[in-house]
C-alpha cells in the first residue's frame, strides 16, 4: 500500500516527531508507515487524515500486490 | 489494533529483579542440584496426593514465572499499535519454537533427559518471547 504521508508532512511543515505526537504513536512507527513497512489500523489512518484535514483514500492507495494473499 | 491487557510499566524493573536471580538459581537447581537454602514443608506421602518435603524449587519456579510475566507483559515507553504487532509476532515465534523443542525432545529423548526438557519447557515460551520481543523492540528503536 502506497501513501503520501511524507508529502502531506512537507505540505504541513511537520517533522515525523510532530506527527507522531499528534496521532499518539512513536516516531519510528511514522517512519515504518512512510516506508510502507507497516500498514496502520483504521483508527490510525483516520487520525492521520484528520491531522492533514483530508480523507484516508487521499493518503493511502492500494497496489496490485495488496490483492494477493 | 486494540491493545491487549498489559501491566503497568513501573513493574517491569521488579520483573527483572525477580527473573534474573531466580532463573539463575533455577538453572543451578536443575543442572547441579544446588539449593541456596532449604525450605522444609513437612511433606507426607499419605493419601492420594504426595506433598513435597521441600518447597525451594516450587518457590524459585513460581518467582521465575512471575518475573518473566512482568518482563514480558509490562507496557514499554514506546507502546503503540506497531509494538502491539511486535508482541503478537514474538508470541507466535515463541510458541512455534517452544513446541519445536518439545517435539524434538519427544522424538529423541527418553527417561530422565526428557524429564529435564519438560521442566525447561515450562519456561521456554516466556523465555523465547522475552528474547525475541526485546530484540525486535531494540531494532525498532534504532530504526531511523
Amino acid at each position: 500500500m502506497k501513501n503520501t504521508i511524507k508529502v502531506e508532512r512537507a505540505k504541513n511543515d511537520m517533522t515525523q516527531s510532530d506527527l507522531a505526537k499528534k496521532i499518539q504513536v512513536t516516531r519510528q512507527t511514522i517512519h515504518a508507515i512512510e516506508q510502507s513497512k507497516y500498514v496502520p489500523s483504521t483508527v490510525l489512518a483516520l487520525r492521520l487524515a484528520s491531522v492533514f484535514k483530508t480523507t484516508v483514500d487521499e493518503i493511502f492507495t492500494l497496489e496490485e500486490s495488496d490483492w494477493k494473499k | 489494533m486494540k491493545p491487549p491487557f498489559l501491566l503497568p510499566q513501573q513493574l517491569k524493573i521488579l520483573g527483572w529483579i525477580l527473573l534474573i536471580p531466580c532463573a539463575i538459581l533455577g538453572i543451578l537447581y536443575v543442572a547441579a542440584d544446588y539449593s541456596l537454602f532449604a525450605l522444609p514443608a513437612g511433606g507426607s506421602k499419605d493419601g492420594l496426593f504426595e506433598s513435597p518435603s521441600d518447597l525451594y524449587d516450587e518457590l524459585i519456579g513460581i518467582l521465575t514465572i512471575i518475573g518473566g510475566l512482568l518482563v514480558a507483559f509490562c507496557r514499554v515507553p514506546e507502546e503503540d499499535e506497531y509494538v502491539t504487532g511486535l508482541r503478537l509476532d514474538s508470541l507466535v515465534w515463541a510458541t512455534y519454537l517452544s513446541y519445536a523443542v518439545l517435539i524434538l525432545a519427544m522424538a529423541f529423548l527418553y527417561d530422565v533427559a526428557f524429564w529435564y526438557v519438560m521442566i525447561v519447557n515450562m519456561f521456554t515460551v516466556l523465555a523465547f518471547f522475552i528474547i525475541r520481543f526485546h530484540w525486535q523492540l531494540a531494532r525498532f528503536k534504532k530504526s531511523v
